[in-house]
């Protein structure tokens, strides 16, 4: 991978969850403005990598990073110095089951932003908007922005999230199964949007679906309890595994 | 459950079992009938219902006798609004310490810590208020005697305080678990998280919080009689003595007549109270029931 | 919202929970610092002389009344709340039935104790014409527990129930042998817990006892129609009459040792009942 490409870059990552270690020297590298699938069967760590690059994986209680670095754009988030508030918009994340905020559709899709001072008041419904096209969602609510958020379908609501995360202006956006809760056509409704963003924002996805990661991702990193099994282009990875587990998930998948 | 198939001995058991049910039902209505006879509403021998009128005063020993407890409404009012005023902000800032920004040890020391503060009888309450805020209240703000409705008030602040922080946490602990990542994953604060999304998805715990509060406060009797003051008069104001309800039957029971218009009176506000305190926890047993189902939402 | 605004929301959250936890260790510390040193083996054994009345001597009177109302008010409250508590679990088969008792008892357990004493006055010492005695309090004490028994026996029973019911039903035995061999044993330590909290409520409560079977002095021989002396109604008197502060921090100190103890014994029966 080219070096320059690199935004993210992992250094010997060690993560634990209530002393037990879960992540083991993780290295890694995310390059710009490209999608990287991050694999692996469960419990092999994929959802502790993703949330420690932009530190919310501390958020959990007895999750810890003990060693390693996360490099973005040259500078550890683990440095003491770092805002971390400020990695967070830098770095924004989309979860497994999407969670509406008590307020308005509009008011969900400001929220990051608003706080962020990145708003100003007569253009509330403009920036909505903006946001609520490019995920593909204003059509649908666009005469009810004031609704209630709750009243979407999970579909609408996953994409809501996503919306919300691209109000801040991120580098970087996380994903962790985005669409494991989904039905078939949101699930291809988001993939497209994955394969839309791509050119302005650097994605890392965790998922277990094989045939999603390749249809999105252009570099896959498959984790085996806790460290690097194998990393690549997907296409290459997918078509020739060195690693055995690797072999075996993908032969499983095909069978 | 499935269908009971039962033997002798099981029914033996049931039938116990529906006796102790009944009876304990029983004695809980009685009790309820009994304080309602007493006031005298279904023998007609009522006293009317200017004893709930702020103006009719309280003069059992005058010609002819009045018997308003309209001080002791006025007293208990001022009393747990001041306590309230105290110990909902302060509980429910507990509430939210132990629920999210305490370190774990400390989160678990506040509980033993609550259930002490809960645990301490009204009586010790009341003698503790007596030995520090009376005299230092009498010292500070030069009166007769510290008694006050307002030394009631902090104390009765303290005991109400453990309820309102408990019941807060309760709440909190479960929506800040469902929320916390997504909202501090998009980079805002603490406060952010509270003010915009936690406080409007808590609020039904924390309302049941507050009205915990209240009817633990309403219900209070010895410490409000130890510290309150003694005098029938109206109060003016926080820094004057008082005599909230409880405090007013604990106080007048013992040297009246059983069925005089005097007794009838005690036991009309009686009814008074009790009917405030069971709809206030009726009011919580609801509440409590809609943030459950507000959660699963 | 501004870092500034931030870090006045954090700084308030922790000072309202550090007053929470100083809070208890300041009351119950001032209340030891001072009742140790009023402490005798004469005031546990003793009875009250002096003069004024109280101002010397014991308060074993008190602590034996207590006890005495207490062990009487379970007599009748524990058959009954866990009779009750019983069927609520085990055999009642309508859930509608099962839920308005319990909203009845939860919402009467919230009843202030002054209403019980009010009740108790009117209807055991008046109406019943027990007169102001150990029985009219002891029982008055027993409705007061009544619903925290009830509570926590339904609610150890369906726990325990729960998890072992149909086990133990599928091997044909009828639902006594189910009962008396495996739940009542399973709920033990359970209900226990919630009993020695009820105890403690009560113990500590002067509101139920004052009108109904409390008196400022007695020898200290207990009978069922005769009047005793209390320890929460002993602290009351000795402060608003103005006897003796150092007995009040005494009895004052009993009074919360004696609960402290109750609520250890509960948490110890809680962690015992874990490691079951």
């Amino acid at each position: 991978m080219n070096m320059d490409a690199c935004l993210v870059d992992v250094e010997a990552l060690v993560a634990v969850y209530d002393r037990v270690p879960i992540l083991h020297q993780v290295s890694a590298r995310f390059a710009e403005h490209q999608v990287t699938a991050i694999m692996g069967p469960s419990g092999s760590g994929k959802s502790t990598l993703l949330r420690a690059l932009n530190r919310t994986l501390e958020l959990s209680a007895g999750a810890r990073v003990l060693g390693g670095k996360v490099r973005i754009r040259g500078r550890d988030v683990y440095d003491r110095s770092v805002d971390i508030r400020a990695l967070r918009k830098q770095v924004g994340i989309v979860q497994q089951r999407p969670l509406a905020f008590p307020m308005s559709i509009e008011e969900n899709v400001l929220f990051g932003r608003r706080h962020h001072g990145h708003l100003r008041r007569g253009d509330r419904e403009a920036t909505a908007a903006l946001f609520l096209e490019r995920v593909g969602l204003w059509a649908e609510v666009k005469h009810r922005l004031n609704a209630p958020a709750s009243s979407l379908s999970i579909g609408q609501l996953q994409r809501l999230c996503l919306a919300r995360t691209l109000a801040n202006d991120p580098e970087v956006i996380l994903m962790d199964e985005p669409c494991s809760a989904l039905d078939p056509e949101s699930t291809s409704t988001i993939e497209a949007l994955i394969r839309d963003l791509k050119t302005t924002v650097t994605i890392i996805i965790v998922t277990h679906n094989m045939a999603q990661a390749r249809r999105v991702s252009d570099q896959a990193l498959f984790l085996f309890q806790g460290a690097v099994a194998e990393a690549g282009p997907t296409a290459e990875v997918m078509a020739a595994p060195k690693h055995p587990q690797v072999r075996r998930i993908i032969q499983h998948e095909e069978n | 459950m499935p269908a009971l198939s039962l033997s002798p001995r099981d029914r033996l058991l049931k039938i116990l079992g529906s006796f102790a049910l009944a009876l304990s039902l029983v004695a809980l209505a009685l009790m309820v009938v009994f304080l309602v006879k007493e006031t005298g509403l279904l023998d007609g021998t009522f006293p009317g219902w200017s004893i709930f009128s702020l103006r009719t005063p309280w003069l059992p020993l005058a010609t002819p006798p009045s018997f308003g407890f309209g001080h002791a409404l006025v007293a208990t009012l001022i009393v747990t609004g001041f306590s309230l005023a105290l110990a909902v902000p302060l509980g429910i800032g507990i509430g939210i310490f132990a629920a999210e920004l305490a370190p774990p040890w400390m989160g678990k020391a506040l509980q033993p810590a609550l259930e002490l503060l809960a645990g301490i009888p009204g009586v010790v309450y009341g003698f503790f208020g007596y030995v520090t805020f009376v005299r230092w209240f009498g010292d500070w703000f030069n009166l007769a005697t510290g008694e006050t409705l307002m030394t009631a008030g902090l104390v009765l602040a303290c005991m109400i305080l453990p309820f309102i922080a408990s019941t807060s946490a309760e709440a909190l602990k479960v929506v800040y678990r469902d929320y916390r990542e997504a909202v501090l994953g998009l980079g805002v604060t603490q406060g952010c998280l509270f003010r915009r999304v936690v406080l409007k998805k808590a609020f039904p715990g924390l309302a049941a919080a507050v009205a915990l509060g209240l009817a633990r406060a309403l219900g209070e009797t010895l410490a409000v009689l130890m510290l309150a003051g003694k005098t029938a008069a109206m109060p003016g104001g926080l820094l004057s003595r008082g005599q909230p309800l409880t405090a007013l039957l604990a106080t007048e029971l013992g040297e009246t007549a059983a069925g005089s218009p005097k007794y009838r009176t005690l036991f009309s506000a009686a009814c008074l109270l009790l009917l405030a305190v069971a709809g206030l926890n009726a009011l919580i047993l609801l509440l409590k029931r809609r943030l459950l189902e507000q959660l699963h939402d | 919202m501004t870092s500034f605004l931030d870090r006045l929301f954090r700084g308030s959250v922790w000072l309202c929970g550090l007053v929470g936890l100083a809070l208890p260790v300041w009351i119950v510390g001032f209340i030891l610092a001072h009742g140790a040193r009023a402490l005798s083996w004469n005031l546990l054994v003793g009875r009250p002389s002096g003069f004024p009345l109280g101002s010397e001597g014991g308060i074993l009177p008190a602590i034996l009344g207590s006890l005495a109302l207490v062990v009487l008010g379970l007599a009748v409250a524990l058959p009954i709340g866990l009779g009750a508590g019983l069927y609520l679990a085990e055999f009642c088969t309508s859930p509608n039935v099962r839920a308005w008792s319990r909203a009845a008892v939860e919402v009467l357990a919230g009843v202030p104790s002054v209403l019980y004493g009010l009740f108790g006055y009117a209807f055991f010492v008046v109406f019943l014409r027990m007169g102001i005695s150990l029985l009219a309090g002891g029982l008055v004490l027993g409705l007061v527990m009544l619903p925290f028994i009830l509570i926590s026996a339904q609610e150890a029973f369906t726990a325990v129930g729960a998890q072992y019911r149909e086990a133990t039903l599928s091997l044909g035995v009828d639902r006594a042998a189910w009962i008396l061999g495996v739940l009542l044993p399973k709920a033990r330590s359970r209900i226990l817990a919630g009993l020695v909290l009820a105890v403690g409520h009560a113990m500590g409560s002067a509101a139920p006892v004052l009108f109904t079977a409390s008196v400022f002095y007695s020898k200290g021989g207990l009978a069922f129609g005769q009047p005793v002396m209390t320890l929460p109604t002993h602290l009351y008197f000795l402060v608003s009459e103005g006897i003796s502060l150092e007995h009040a921090f005494a009895t004052a100190l009993i009074l919360v040792a004696g609960l402290f103890l109750f609520n250890s014994a509960a948490m110890l029966l809680r962690y015992y009942m874990r490691e079951l």
